[in-house]
Formats: C-alpha cells, sequence, structure tokens
C-alpha cells in the first residue's frame, strides 16, 4: 500500500521534459504536455503580436509579446491543435500599458516542422489557475526568411518535383518559369520608359528545374524597386485581384509533394495556402502560362 | 568501493543539452565512490588519508580527507583530540559521519546545500568527558563541493563552529545521542571589473541589418569592489538507539538547522547579489531498523527552505515563493560482513517547475538507486 502511495505522488508535479521534442520552442519556460488548455474564467489577453509575419523553421530567434489582464500571473502558449504548450511568467507592464502585465517571449519551431500557415495561442492564467481565452496569432512557418519585395509571393516544397509558381497579375501578366516577369510590353509604337520593366513582379528562380534538385526548392515573384539604367525604379502593382497557381511539371519520381504558397505585402502576411501535388497533375497540365491549379487569389488596393 | 546504479530516474531523457551538449540521461551506472584510505597511528599522534576515485562527472580523483592528529590519552576514549588538514566538516551529526557508514545513498538536501562535500580544510579539537561531547572548530569556510569557489578560501577569515552534546548509556543496550552544534564565519561576494563605454546592437526587428534605432550607447561603469557578508547556523541533532530482540538495532535520527546566508551547494546565498538576508531552514527525520544480521530497512524525510523570503514579481503582482526541496525516502538493504547491497527510492519534491499560474512548483525527480558497496 505504501508502495502504492508513493507511486501516485510521484505523478504530482510538472513534468521535467525539457521539450526538446515539442514542434514549438520557448528557451527558459516550463514546457506543459497535453493538449492547450481550454479557457476556465481567467484573465484576458489585450493583445498578442509577433515582430514578424514568418517564423524561419529550426531558428529559436522570433520574439512574441502580448499585454495581458491586470490579474495575469503568467501566460500558456503553444500551436493550436498541437499538443504541448509553456509556461511563461508574466513580466512587468510596458511603458505604454501601465498596470497591465506582458508577456514576453523568443520561440522557435523544430527543424522537422513542415512549412506552412500556422497558429500560435496564447491564454493568461491568474495566482487561482483560471485560463483566459486564447488568443490567435496566425504566423508561418518558412524555410527561410522570405526575400524584401513590396510584394513578395513565395511558392515552397520539399520534394524532388519540379513545379513552377504562376502568379497572374490584376491586368493579366503572368510570371512563370516560361516568362519570369508580369510586366507585358506595350503594344508596337506606344512610347515607353525602357527601364519599365523592371517595375514588374519577377520570379526568382526556378526550383528543382529539370528535376535537377536544389536543397530547398522554392520559387518567388517578387515586386520591389529595382536599379536601371536611370536609377531606381519603383515596383508596379497593380490594384485588384492577383491569382496563384502551382504547376507541377514532373513529380521526378517522388509519389507526390506537398507544397505551401504564401503572400507578403511589405512583411506582412497577407495570405497562405497548402496543398499536394500528384501524378495527375502533371498529366493534365500544359505546363505554359495559365498552366497549374489555383493555389489562392489576394487583392491588392 | 560504491558503485551507484541508478536503475530509474523520473527526469531522464535520451537528449543532450542544446546548449551545454551535456546528457540529459540519468538513468545508468556510475562508480559513485571507491575509497582508498589509509590510516596511521603511533602512540598520541595519528594521520589518515582518505581519497576517492569515482565516475560522477566523468572520470575523476580528489582528496576527501587528509589530516594529521593528537590525542589524549593515547589509548580509550579521548579527553582532548586535536586534528588538521582536510576534514569531515564537525557540525551536527551527520555531515562528520563517512559516507561509507551512512545508511542512505545521499545525505538529507539542507546538509548537502550548508555543507557541500561536507569536507573542509582547517583544525578541529574535540573530546568527551563522561557523557558530554564537544569540539571546536576552524575551517575555511569553504566546503570543497562549494558552488562559487570550489574549496579555495577567497576570505582571510575562518569559519569558527562547535557542537556541544551527550551520549548516554540507556538499557537493554540503547543509547542516547544528542547536541547542538553552531557556525559563524564570513562569505565573499565577489566585485566586478570596471567596464568602458560600449555600442550595443539589439537587432529590434530582426532583419539581421543595422539600423541607427537599434544602437544603444551602454555607460561605462566604475568597478564594484567585493563584499564580505556574515553568515551563521544553528544545528539540532538528536538520535535514539535501540535494540530489538529477534531484530537488532534500530535508530531514529532527527537533525535540523536553522541558517543565514550559509547555502553553498543548492541555492546559492549572496545576501549582496539579493539584498537582503538569505534565510534557510531544514531537517530530516529518519528511522532505521536492523532485521537480523544480514538485513535493514529504512524511511527518512527531510526538508529544505532555501530561501524563507523568496518572493517574485508575476505581472503586477510581487508574490511570496517557496524554494522547498523535500526527498521522502525508502531503503531496504542486505548486508554480508563488510559488503552491503542498497535499493533506495527517493520521492523528490523541488522548486524548479512552474504550473499553469506561474508559480514554482515540482518538476518530477523521483529516482531509484542500487548502490553496491565492498570495504576491504
Amino acid at each position: 500500500m505504501r508502495w502504492l502511495l508513493v507511486v501516485l505522488a510521484a505523478c504530482n508535479g510538472v513534468t521535467g521534459d525539457p521539450g526538446y521534442g515539442s514542434e514549438l520552442a520557448i528557451p527558459g519556460a516550463q514546457f506543459r504536455p497535453g493538449p492547450f488548455p481550454s479557457p476556465t474564467g481567467g484573465p484576458a489577453t489585450q493583445s498578442f503580436v509577433s515582430t514578424h509575419a514568418a517564423v524561419v523553421i529550426g531558428d529559436v530567434h522570433e520574439r512574441v509579446h502580448a499585454v495581458l489582464d491586470p490579474a495575469a500571473h503568467a501566460a500558456i502558449i503553444g500551436l493550436a491543435g498541437v499538443d504541448g504548450a509553456w509556461i511563461v511568467v508574466a513580466g512587468p507592464p510596458d511603458i505604454d500599458t501601465p498596470g497591465q502585465p506582458s508577456a514576453t517571449a523568443i520561440i522557435g519551431l523544430d527543424p522537422a516542422t513542415e512549412p506552412g500557415p500556422f497558429t500560435l495561442l496564447l491564454a493568461a492564467t491568474d495566482g487561482d489557475g483560471r485560463i483566459g481565452a486564447a488568443a490567435a496569432l496566425p504566423l508561418v512557418a518558412d524555410a527561410e526568411p522570405p526575400p524584401d519585395g513590396d510584394l513578395v509571393v513565395g511558392l515552397v516544397w520539399d520534394s524532388r518535383a519540379d513545379l513552377d509558381l504562376h502568379v497572374v497579375d490584376p491586368v493579366g501578366g503572368e510570371a512563370y518559369s516560361g516568362d519570369p516577369n508580369t510586366w507585358k510590353a506595350p503594344p508596337p509604337g506606344t512610347p515607353t520608359d525602357p527601364n519599365e520593366f523592371l517595375g514588374g513582379g519577377w520570379l526568382d528562380h526556378d526550383g528543382n528545374a529539370a528535376c535537377h534538385r536544389d536543397g530547398a526548392p522554392s520559387e518567388h515573384v517578387i515586386w520591389t524597386t529595382r536599379t536601371g539604367s536611370n536609377g531606381p525604379v519603383a515596383p508596379i502593382i497593380p490594384a485588384g485581384t492577383y491569382t496563384v497557381r502551382v504547376d507541377t511539371r514532373s513529380l521526378c519520381g517522388d509519389a507526390g509533394a506537398a507544397w505551401y504558397v504564401e503572400v507578403y505585402a511589405h512583411g506582412a502576411l497577407v495570405a497562405a495556402a497548402r496543398g499536394v501535388s500528384t501524378g495527375e497533375d502533371v498529366i493534365t497540365g500544359t505546363h505554359r502560362a495559365g498552366a497549374g491549379v489555383t493555389a489562392l487569389t489576394f487583392t491588392q488596393p | 568501493m560504491q558503485a551507484d546504479a541508478v536503475v530509474w530516474s523520473q527526469h531522464s531523457y535520451d537528449e543532450v543539452d542544446p546548449g551545454t551538449g551535456d546528457p540529459l540521461n540519468e538513468t545508468g551506472l556510475v562508480l559513485r565512490r571507491g575509497f582508498l584510505r589509509a590510516e596511521a597511528h603511533r602512540d598520541a599522534f595519528d594521520a589518515e588519508l582518505e581519497l576517492d576515485g569515482n565516475t560522477v562527472k566523468g572520470p575523476a580523483a580528489r582528496i576527501v580527507t587528509a589530516h594529521v592528529g593528537w590525542g589524549y590519552p593515547d589509548r580509550g576514549e579521548k579527553l582532548v583530540k586535536v586534528d588538521a588538514g582536510l576534514l569531515l566538516i564537525p557540525f551536527g551529526a551527520q555531515v562528520p559521519t563517512n559516507a561509507r557508514y551512512r545508511a542512505f545513498v545521499e545525505q538529507p538536501t539542507f546538509l548537502r546545500a550548508l555543507f557541500p562535500g561536507d569536507a573542509d580544510a582547517g583544525a578541529n579539537a574535540s573530546g568527551s568527558y563522561g557523557l558530554v561531547r564537544w569540539s571546536v572548530a576552524a575551517m575555511n569556510g569553504t566546503p570543497v563541493a562549494d558552488a562559487q569557489w570550489k574549496g579555495r578560501d577567497p576570505v582571510s577569515s575562518y569559519d569558527l563552529m562547535g557542537r556541544v552534546g551527550t551520549d548516554i548509556p540507556l538499557p537493554h543496550r540503547g543509547r542516547f545521542v544528542g547536541g547542538i552544534s553552531a557556525v559563524t564565519g564570513t562569505g565573499l561576494h565577489a566585485g566586478t571589473p570596471p567596464t568602458k563605454d560600449q555600442i550595443q546592437w539589439i537587432d529590434e526587428n530582426q532583419d539581421g541589418i543595422v539600423q541607427t534605432t537599434e544602437l544603444q550607447v551602454i555607460p561605462g561603469r566604475p568597478g564594484q569592489p567585493s563584499q564580505t557578508f556574515h553568515r551563521d547556523a544553528l544545528d539540532l541533532d538528536v538520535a535514539a538507539h535501540w535494540c530489538l530482540l529477534g531484530l537488532g538495532h534500530g535508530v531514529v535520527q532527527f537533525e535540523g538547522a536553522i541558517a543565514k546566508n550559509l547555502d553553498r551547494g543548492v541555492v546559492y546565498a549572496d545576501p549582496i547579489a539579493r539584498s537582503r538576508d538569505v534565510r534557510e531552514l531544514g531537517f530530516s527525520l529518519g528511522v532505521v531498523q536492523d532485521f537480523g544480521p544480514y538485513a535493514l530497512a529504512g524511511v527518512r524525510y527531510d526538508r529544505y527552505d532555501a530561501d524563507r523570503d523568496a518572493s517574485e514579481t508575476q505581472g503586477v503582482t510581487t508574490v511570496y515563493v517557496h524554494e522547498v526541496f523535500e526527498t521522502f525516502a525508502i531503503m531496504a538493504a542486505a548486508r554480508f560482513t563488510t559488503a552491503r547491497l542498497i535499493v533506495e527510492y527517493d520521492h523528490n519534491t523541488n522548486p524548479f517547475g512552474r504550473d499553469d499560474t506561474g508559480m514554482p512548483t515540482t518538476q518530477r525527480a523521483d529516482r531509484v538507486t542500487i548502490r553496491g558497496q565492498v570495504e576491504f
């Protein structure tokens, strides 16, 4: 009986698991196994922000910050739909939010994390253990930081497959590996700026081209300021709806290819989508302008 | 020779610490202590040298004790005994007891905190007269396992300690042993060297590019001299021994200490850094009973509050926290002549975890240890 009591007593307390196997890592915080807790009437979270919209997989680098209700003593941070969260003790108020505790953490994602959008949750807790409603922060797990640019559309995948990113702007210009610029030349005879073509969205490279595998295959169409013969050329980003398609040229021997698409405008995440390419996509595709399946559409003002 | 096998540790993982690269596995076989002991006696003089080879943190060899002594009278119970060198610290009842005579695998937490490593360099005078036992010692004040100074004494003054006790024979081969110990000494808070003005870059937006708003000037600071601080402790130890027909010897033992700024092993006490005294309180209570000539068993509970005034700020609230360590140990042992096989289960409670409210709480650290011990 005594042994039974001791064994039961050993179940008390929190885990000593350092949480290294967890998809989310927060150094210095207490790992909390199990699903993210449901609210039980605890303090609310006033704001929850990160420095970037994307978290580079494998880096423990991204700072997240929350402002909590005055009754908060700690915060629980975790990934939506993923077991394992972290307990962070609340810190002093920020200068601009006196009387309201803050919670700050440096987060990272396990190297095995799949690229793509995810949701970070934060719930404040009070001294009686009541848990507040979780605040959600949409983020994107990136294999690499997105390139700089005013408007960046990215396609990232992890296989040998040769995929192509197609981006169609609101005026019909389409950038893909066969025509890497959305800018369309005006009809012959129309006076034009010889550097105007630099203002279009440019494909940065052809990932896994002809099944020659890149280390971490990706493609981006980028609108950014470029330098022409007469100086800097500002990007021309037409207002309206953009269409992003993924064309599967070849699976290069793989059974399929999981991919995700992300769109950043001035560093902020605008849209993201995830999908899988199959052999059917290879057969049915023309692999020219207009080819591929639509991954997402988004609108620019 | 003692070889320990931690056959199960709740805090063991097949992983390495990413910061240090040290393995997090705590389940394994280690040579806990391999003693080599030499003693010499001639007339009133004696000398002792005890060496220890172990693999607790990789292969290592160390001196456990090395001292010379003089006693009067030459034979029998000493009225006066003087020893100098590296000694087991003569404070309380359990610290000066050599590890090979202890029933439990580890010392209680409060003694590991106050006197880490059990040994220190100094001089000790002790003796007995009738029922009275006494000792007075001057020690460096930095035990060999001191977490900061590693046995090197940073202050010129000595820690003074003493114990007054009694050893009273009782009927039926029983005994009552008790004593009060005290220690007073000086610790050192290490100073800091002066610094020059520096520019610090904090990549606020984490873009890897230096922006002028991310540059801060850190003004230089004059050096801070080291400061000494006072520390002391008071200890009470009581033990009652008995002998039961058919079972054998048994003992119940209590030892408790109240201390100030004396933790040098578990939660280092630095009152200068904390801007207040750090008050510690710990005790242990254990029972060990022989079961015939070949077996014994025991239980022990020990509790240590490393900082009775600990508090922290959680959000906008200052809360008191408890830096309390508790261990409930169950031990069973088999012995044959000088050989012992000990199995011990330790249920540990510590303040290293955090619960959902952010308060310190137990991080699982229970373990089962098997010790094989042979003395030649």
